[in-house]
């Protein structure tokens, strides 16, 4: 058993310890010049973006970097010898402050013009997709339940069902997790039924995870009944596969954060990351996440009919903005604030 | 070098109101942008102050720990300048509780406190942050726990763009009104100035066009300021044609006065050419002598009148004293009195009195006068010349007791050749013409009255006094 312990973790520690992986994508014709992408979203979900990308540029390698959203912060401000020619993160927060701080280039181009304020800061740091955080239930142990469409109807519906979902909800780990912690900070803002949702998923010991798509794996086999603030657009992925995981889009508010992008100022390859990003915020870039990838992109109107439908209809959509506003999610008092909030609540699951 | 009076009117008025608005919209313009500067300041120094105050108020002492929780409308306050910069710090006791580490060291030594805040103990400061241009507030704030006592300082910076833009859009905003403002005036002035102006190049058309003998007056229906002026023409007009038709007039009457007599010269030459008897012959020479003389005199009185005319354009002014030079003429004449037994008698005052006047023209003027009356007189009669200096003038007086002149023909003496309808006397009628010519041109007025019991008393009051003895 202690020699099972040991290998296993000496399997573990270059996997840890390596808080980057490398992937390339090799030009299709003659290589010109090469574009280093450091992101924050999985491979599989990012790489028909690149080949889509290299299709219209046979020339320019890629070189994808996977990090996770804290270790690409981390990464940019620790190691200012080698940032890339582009930054992609889902940590609006983060992102944000690299920007603030005075790390990013300005672009602007037919592109940009046309993105809404909300979607874009000062020329430099632009939203390409937009995500909502959405309910998700497992329709086959709740059966023709009442479904709830609002926080205070939520708060409702758990404490009425609270044996059934004990240990059967599952939220982010907003302490490993940036856009659980962003999303959590944002409905702090938004709804004042906030403690009480604390205190109820509390109670019925919700369950922390560092990602939607283990929850919605977790809901799909029934090990969760219940997912709160996951990504809607992974959910509405999951739900077309396993009909058993219904979506439910608030109807109180929606929180909208966008996967974010910006030129960092020491960008060896200024010029094709300024075609990377008119690529990502194009037509053709825009329909390429809609289609080939679990993103839901900026642009609407871009998005197939049935896909669009899926948020189409709701006016409670709220975007967390691109401001300064961010700024309070990346104080590292502001987070000791929320964090202890949570765990407060939270404690009892440990 | 060109002298800016001899510029054109339309040029000079269109240069300086030009100049007076150019200055005028400088000064506005000038004062639309510090206008725009403080306005932009203040506005957005408000702001700045609204979010730091929102942030010291969150930070709490909770059992002795300074908790900040920030609040994020400060920050959406902030995000009121869309594309600025904002960077923050708390410090507690001068220990970085968090937000940008380096910001309060970012900070200069001038400072600026501001009205508005200063019972909070803001400061305001201009610096540098992040390689960019921000506007600094330090405001502070004391938390007190029981005992505990810390001072929790937020510093708060925003770069500058919305601020510059909002101050560069008002200085704008004042140039494309002080621009429009600057173009209608001109326009204005320029319209106005061409109406002001018109009536000078119409009075120029009409003199330019006018026939060269054409004196007629001009219309004067103008502005007040060229109506004098066409008054002023009109008048001197006048006088020209006055001038001109006297010329005539005088050289027609000069021509007759000289012609008659010429003529009468000749017949009687010619009678006496062929008068046989010798007495006749004589008796006509005689009075061709006699026409000889008087058209010499004729041609004498003439040519003194050219004289003094000419005088009077060629010789300037002087100082003349006037009892002094009564009394040389009235020397003068004396003798000529004499033979023909009349007496000269001056009475004048031992004062004397300075005059601007041509001394020559003077006395031509006085030997006329003496002359005439000596001529009038009755044998043995006696002519008197007095002068008579009052305060403000001095009038010299010429009395005979011949016939002197009837009432009704006292007006015309004084043209030439004109003679008294009964004078039996020989004379070239221009000698009171002359005299009266010397008299306006010396601005002293001559009057003719009548003499006690009988004559005439030839009166010349000079105005002008310069100066006296006494």
């Amino acid at each position: 058993m202690k020699y099972f312990l040991a290998v296993l973790l000496l399997l573990l520690l270059p996997v840890t310890q390596a808080a980057s992986v490398i992937f390339k994508f090799e030009p299709q014709l003659t290589e010109l010049s090469v574009l280093d992408v450091y992101g924050a979203a999985d491979y599989p979900e990012i790489s028909p973006i690149i080949n889509a990308f290299q299709r219209k540029y046979p020339t320019i390698k890629v070189i994808y970097t996977e990090w996770s959203t804290n270790s690409l912060y981390k990464a940019f401000v620790e190691e200012p010898q080698s940032r890339p020619d582009i930054m992609l993160s889902s940590a609006m927060d983060l992102q944000f402050k690299l920007v603030n701080d005075g790390n990013a280039i300005s672009h602007t181009s037919a592109e940009t013009e046309r993105l809404p304020d909300w979607a874009k800061w000062r020329d430099q740091i632009f939203g390409f997709t937009f995500e909502p955080a959405v309910f998700a239930f497992n329709a086959d142990v709740l059966g023709d339940q009442f479904v709830p469409h609002t926080r205070t109807q939520l708060v409702q519906f758990i404490q009425q069902n609270s044996q059934q979902l004990n240990n059967k909800i599952g939220n982010f780990d907003v302490e490993k997790t940036g856009i659980g912690y962003l999303v959590l900070g944002h409905d702090r803002l938004q709804t004042s039924s906030y403690f009480r949702l604390l205190e109820v998923l509390g109670k019925t010991n919700a369950r922390s995870f560092t990602s939607s798509s283990a929850m919605l794996k977790a809901l799909s086999t029934g090990e969760l009944l219940l997912a709160y603030n996951i990504n809607g657009s992974y959910a509405n992925t999951w739900s077309g596969l396993h009909p058993n995981i219904k979506v439910v889009i608030p109807k109180d508010y929606t929180t909208v954060f966008m996967r974010s992008a910006f030129i960092p100022k020491q960008a060896k390859n200024t010029d094709d990351a300024r075609r990377f990003m008119d690529f990502l915020l194009s037509d053709e870039g825009q329909s390429e996440l809609s289609n080939k990838t679990s993103f839901n992109p900026l642009r609407q109107e871009v998005v197939a009919e049935e896909k669009r439908v899926f948020i189409g209809n709701s006016s409670s959509l709220r975007p967390i903005p691109l401001d300064l506003s961010l700024l309070v999610f990346t104080d590292k008092m502001k987070r000791e604030v929320i964090l202890n909030e949570w765990e407060y609540f939270m404690k009892d699951y440990d | 070098m060109i002298k800016i009076s001899n510029w054109s009117i339309r040029k000079q008025l269109i240069i300086g109101a030009s100049c007076l608005l150019i200055t005028l919209a400088g000064v506005t313009f000038f004062t639309a942008n510090v206008y725009g500067k403080n306005a932009a300041r203040l506005s957005f120094d408000r702001v700045l102050f609204g979010s730091a105050l929102q942030i010291v108020e969150n930070i709490n002492l909770i059992d002795k720990e300074i908790i900040v929780d920030l609040p994020i409308s400060a920050f959406q306050g902030l995000s009121l300048s869309p594309n600025d910069r904002a960077f923050y710090q708390v410090i507690a006791d001068d220990f970085h509780l968090t937000g940008y580490e380096g910001l309060s060291h970012g900070l200069p030594r001038r400072k600026e406190n501001d009205d508005i805040s200063r019972r909070y103990d803001a400061e305001y400061y201009d610096g540098m942050y992040s390689e960019e241009a921000v506007r600094f507030i330090k405001l502070s704030r004391k938390l007190i726990e029981a005992e505990e006592q810390v001072e929790v300082v937020v510093y708060l910076a925003q770069t500058l763009n919305s601020r510059n833009e909002m101050a560069h859009d008002i200085s704008l905003k004042a140039l494309q009104l002080v621009s429009v403002i600057f173009t209608i005036a001109l326009s204005l002035c320029v319209v106005f100035i061409w109406f002001i102006i018109r009536p000078i190049r119409r009075l120029n058309t009409i003199l330019s066009e006018r026939s060269s003998i054409d004196l007629t007056p001009i219309d004067t229906n103008a502005p007040k300021e060229i109506s004098e002026l066409l008054r002023t023409i009109n008048h001197f007009m006048l006088q020209l044609q006055n001038t001109l038709d006297r010329l005539k007039h005088f050289t027609s009457e000069t021509a007759h006065q000289v012609r008659t007599p010429l003529a009468g010269i000749l017949s009687q030459s010619q009678n006496a050419l062929i008068e046989n008897d010798h007495k006749k012959r004589c008796v006509q020479l005689n009075q061709v002598i006699d026409s000889c003389g008087a058209l010499s005199r004729t041609v004498d009185q003439l040519l003194n009148h050219a004289f003094i005319a000419h005088r009077f354009k060629s010789h300037p002014m002087q100082i003349v004293w006037l009892g002094a030079l009564i009394k040389e003429v009235s020397r003068e004449l004396v003798l000529t009195a004499h033979q023909q037994g009349i007496e000269l008698a001056y009475v004048g005052s031992t004062d004397d009195v300075q005059i601007h006047g041509d001394s020559v023209a003077l006395k031509k003027m006085l030997q006329n006068i003496i002359e005439n009356a000596i001529k009038y007189s009755p044998h043995k009669g006696i002519v008197e010349i007095s002068l008579t200096i009052t305060q403000k003038t001095a009038l010299m007086g010429v009395s005979d007791q011949g016939v002197g002149i009837p009432e009704s023909e006292k007006e015309y003496v004084f043209d030439r050749f004109y003679r008294v309808s009964n004078n039996l006397q020989p004379g070239s009628g221009l000698g009171l013409s002359i005299a009266k010519e010397v008299a306006d041109h010396h601005n002293a007025i001559l009057m003719l009255k009548d003499n006690d019991p009988q004559g005439l008393f030839v009166e010349v009051t000079f105005l002008d006094l310069i100066g006296r003895s006494l």
